[in-house]
């Protein structure tokens, strides 16, 4: 192929930080040649609070509101796998109570984190009905949060050793009614997005992310089993009550927008499944084992991991034996799929960044901490 | 209102009679239609802002304007107009001036133009040129240099992809549009658009005959992507290009895009109406009241088809015009002759 | 031929999921209720555990239950009470004087109350924070005792 008569050259173009589809304040420096996409540098730091700086200033429970506000869109997970970290520290463990509450909790905060991921996903490819649909299906969720905790976002509900409070008189009936009206609505998303020509070729092929590159690229959750890998914490490394719960682990084959989307509509049905076990089964009890006023842990270290609906959410812990930790830090998911996002950018359409970017469902909270 | 013609006309013989310069009254005739057309579009384009945002919130399971002027919120789009009149006008450093100046207007002017040719009844008619759908088609046309200068002159990367995309997009959607208007001329023998609606009296809507539903079919999406509507929004596309080719655009300059694109909406959906739908006719109501109707019952359903799908992505979208409609388009024309032919035998 | 069957096929698949589609639009938009809150005309729905602005408790006798322990402060992790002062009362009689709670710094998570062993805090329905300048966020004993919303007042 000999050199082209018309001269051509790359063009830079920023998605910068204020960006309507960017998830959050994300910089993403494409390079472009013409409308394709060859190259992408993503800037982070817009959302760095230092976190991990201020958890080492703060006693051990002291703490716990700091991590509500990393993945803000589930907090509970982030609670547990800090909590989860001290509790091994401790060698504590929570009641049986606790620990189904736990799960109601933190699968309560999935479904509203993938409902979040449905809405901002069909924005950003323009069906903005969808987008108000599912942030309106989010209500009843954030109504039970309300009713439970107090707060319908950052619940702050966790504490090492149990939860604070104990459910209110005929919270379960409202779950037991939001769960059998949920499956229902998903079924007018799959008539409007999933079977959608539309909505097809857009997502379908695209943004494609091999098994053995997503695995190499440490990506974990809903992308890693977008790719047909079947890998789920909660499966691998059952943690509280999930290994008495029945549900399925959700994959889809083709590696795509389209399959990681259909892995997080299809994990909201099973969330609703392992709900509604809870709820059966929730035993009698207290909510909060007998832990000392001042936490002291011995000296060592304690990794917490939850399958948050990012991925693969961990806290590491370090204690020196006093009452604020030596080290705390947080292992993102979606720190690890924004590196994998340059190989799945590339060679694809400026129209394409907007789905691929979306279909990650990064959240920039975690990202910066 | 005949009153008032009466009026005019006998005082145009008076005038003509004296001698006197009879082009200064033309002129003015030329004027007060000018006028009357404008005031009617720019309303009508009010009526179209509230009710898109009332369309789009009762769709989505919620109440749209519901403050201003009381609990339907009618003066919603007065207040954001005089809004954007009161916003600094800031013109991008480095900016094409002259260019980003005017592209507004060569967008806007157009729009108001065609509506020259639409019958809003039996005796209201601006002037019924002989070659009515070729004006259409022809002055249709030039809001697309109006976007290209708007995103050339605009000095920013995203406002020329806009343009270009809005470039690409409006030539490949002209030629099924114009096939399809073909199909509806070769239906009515005439160019004229009194004669399409005559041809469509006492009930026999185009829309009824076989084969122009698929006319109706492909003038309809096309018109979609005329006007730059989702699922053909790309020149504007907001989540990905920030408003694309008028992102540089503020205040009143950003007033007349928006003004021009609900005003071309309801051109289009006048014109379908008035191709297929019969235009002014109907039993019982005064005309000028049926053809209401059916105008905003075609800009309902296009609203209605704009808050249910997603976009298309550029090339998706070019594939679809000349992969599926320019061939299906053909054929509904071959089609439409032959059916016509066997029609005089 | 194979191809051109396969394209009506799509086309005929493709025009079916859009039409499904307007479908569903079309059923939510005949769906009432409205999911809208006409806020601030009427008062947004609250919940009885909502965690708004704090509120001090009186006991049964009217006195305030707060006797400046300084146990919500410690337990706070932003800093957000910054003045405790106790009266010159001793032991049981003892009362706060002065207390402060920033409003821009809390972080609502719960925690002041819970440290709190007289039941003297609550974090209330109040779900208006806002101010006018940073000193404004700041509530001092007095507005703390306030009932919200004030009688007479709308919910804001």
């Amino acid at each position: 192929m000999g050199p082209s008569l018309t001269p051509t050259e790359q063009v830079i173009l920023n998605m910068g930080p204020q960006h309507p589809s960017t998830h959050g304040v994300l910089r993403l420096v494409l390079t472009l040649e013409g409308e394709v996409v060859v190259g992408c540098r993503p800037v982070i730091g817009y959302l760095h609070r230092g976190v991990e700086k201020i958890g080492e200033a703060r006693t051990y429970h002291q703490v716990i509101p700091y991590t509500d506000r990393l993945d803000y869109l589930s907090s509970a997970s982030n609670n547990l796998a800090y909590v989860q970290a001290v509790e091994k520290l401790m060698g504590i463990e929570a009641p049986p109570r606790a620990s189904y509450l736990r799960v109601l909790l933190v699968e309560l905060n999935r479904i509203a984190s993938h409902l979040v991921f449905v809405a901002t996903f069909a924005n950003d490819l323009a069906a903005t009905t969808v987008f108000l649909y599912a942030i309106r299906e989010r209500e009843p969720i954030m109504d039970l949060f309300e009713m439970w905790t107090g707060a319908r976002l950052t619940q702050t509900w966790m504490r090492v050793g149990g939860v604070a409070q104990d459910i209110p008189e005929g919270w379960v009936e409202k779950a037991r009614a939001f769960c059998a009206m949920l499956p229902g609505r998903l079924d007018e998303y799959d008539r409007l997005l999933t079977g959608n020509r539309i909505f097809r070729i857009r997502t379908e092929g695209v943004g494609i992310l091999p098994p053995e590159e997503a695995i190499d690229y440490a990506c974990s959750g809903p992308t890693l089993r977008g790719s047909g890998v079947k890998y789920d914490l909660r499966r691998a490394e059952p943690y509280e009550v999930y290994d008495q719960l029945d549900f399925e682990v959700a994959t889809a084959p083709t590696c795509d927008c389209m399959a990681r989307y259909l892995v997080r509509m299809e994990e909201m049905r099973q969330s609703v499944r392992i709900i509604q076990q809870c709820l059966d089964r929730l035993p009698e009890g207290e909510v909060l084992a007998k832990v000392p006023r001042a936490l002291r842990p011995p000296a060592g270290e304690a990794y917490g991991r939850v399958e948050s609906p990012r991925g693969d959410f961990g806290c590491w812990v370090v204690s020196d034996g006093g009452t604020q930790p030596a080290r705390v830090r947080f292992r993102a998911p979606s720190f690890y799929h924004l590196a994998a996002l340059p190989r799945m950018l590339q060679g694809w359409k400026i129209g394409d960044v907007v789905a691929i970017l979306g279909s990650i469902d990064i959240v920039l909270g975690e990202v910066d901490r | 209102m005949s009153l008032a013609v009466g009026a005019y006309q006998t005082l145009m013989t008076w005038w003509l009679a004296r001698g006197w310069f009879g082009w200064i009254a033309q002129f003015i005739w030329m004027l007060l239609m000018a006028a009357i057309v404008t005031a009617f579009v720019l309303l009508t384009v009010l009526i179209l802002v509230w009710l898109e945002r009332k369309v789009s919130g009762d769709i989505q399971s919620r109440v749209g304007p519901n403050r201003v002027g009381g609990r339907f919120g009618p003066l919603q789009t007065a207040a954001d107009a005089l809004k954007l009149l009161m916003k600094e006008d800031i013109i991008p450093t480095g900016a094409d001036w002259v260019i980003f100046v005017l592209a507004p207007f060569v967008v806007f002017v157009p729009t108001l133009l065609v509506f020259m040719v639409i019958p809003f009844s039996d005796r209201w008619v601006v002037q019924d040129l002989n070659l009515g759908v070729l004006f259409v088609i022809a002055v249709s046309a030039f809001p697309t240099i109006g976007l290209i200068m708007a995103g050339w002159s605009s000095n920013n990367k995203y406002a020329i992809v806009g343009a270009l995309r809005a470039a690409a997009q409006s030539l490949s959607y002209e030629i099924p549009l114009v096939l399809a208007m073909v199909c509806v001329v070769v239906a009515a023998g005439s160019l004229r658009v009194g004669d399409i609606v005559a041809a469509q009296r006492g009930g026999h809507w185009f829309l009824l005959r076989f084969p122009l539903q698929f006319a109706f079919l492909i003038y309809l999406i096309t018109a979609m992507a005329e006007v730059n509507r989702v699922p053909f929004d790309l020149p504007e596309a907001e989540s990905e290009l920030v408003a694309g080719y008028h992102c540089e655009y503020s205040g009143m300059r950003f007033g007349f895009f928006f003004l021009a694109e609900f005003a071309h909406l309801f051109f289009v959906s006048a014109f379908c109406a008035t191709l297929f739908l019969g235009g002014w006719e109907g039993p019982v109501l005064p005309p000028a009241i049926w053809f209401l109707i059916k105008s905003y019952a075609i800009v309902v359903f296009i609203m209605w088809v704009r808050w249910t799908l997603p976009r298309l992505r550029i090339d998706q979208l070019m594939a679809f015009a000349w992969k599926l409609l320019v061939p299906v388009a053909l054929a509904a024309v071959m089609l439409t002759a032959l059916v016509q032919l066997r029609g005089r035998w | 031929m194979a191809r051109r069957t396969n394209l009506a096929a799509e086309v005929a698949i493709g025009a079916w999921s859009i039409a499904q589609g307007l479908a569903v639009t079309l059923s939510n938009w005949l769906r009432r209720p409205r999911v809208t809150e006409n806020y601030p005309a009427r008062p947004a729905h609250i919940l009885p555990r909502f965690r708004g602005r704090m509120v001090h408790k009186r006991d049964e006798q009217g006195r305030l239950k707060c006797t400046a322990c300084l146990a919500c402060q410690k337990a706070c992790p932003t800093l957000a009470i910054p003045l405790i002062k106790g009266d010159d009362k001793k032991g049981r009689e003892k009362r706060a004087a002065a207390y402060v709670w920033d409003g821009g710094r809390c972080l609502f998570c719960n925690f002041c109350v819970e440290a709190c062993p007289f039941d003297a805090i609550t974090l209330g329905p109040g779900y208006s924070t806002v101010g006018e300048s940073r000193a404004d966020t700041h509530r001092d004993l007095e507005q703390l005792l306030e009932p919200w919303p004030r009688p007479g007042e709308a919910a804001r």
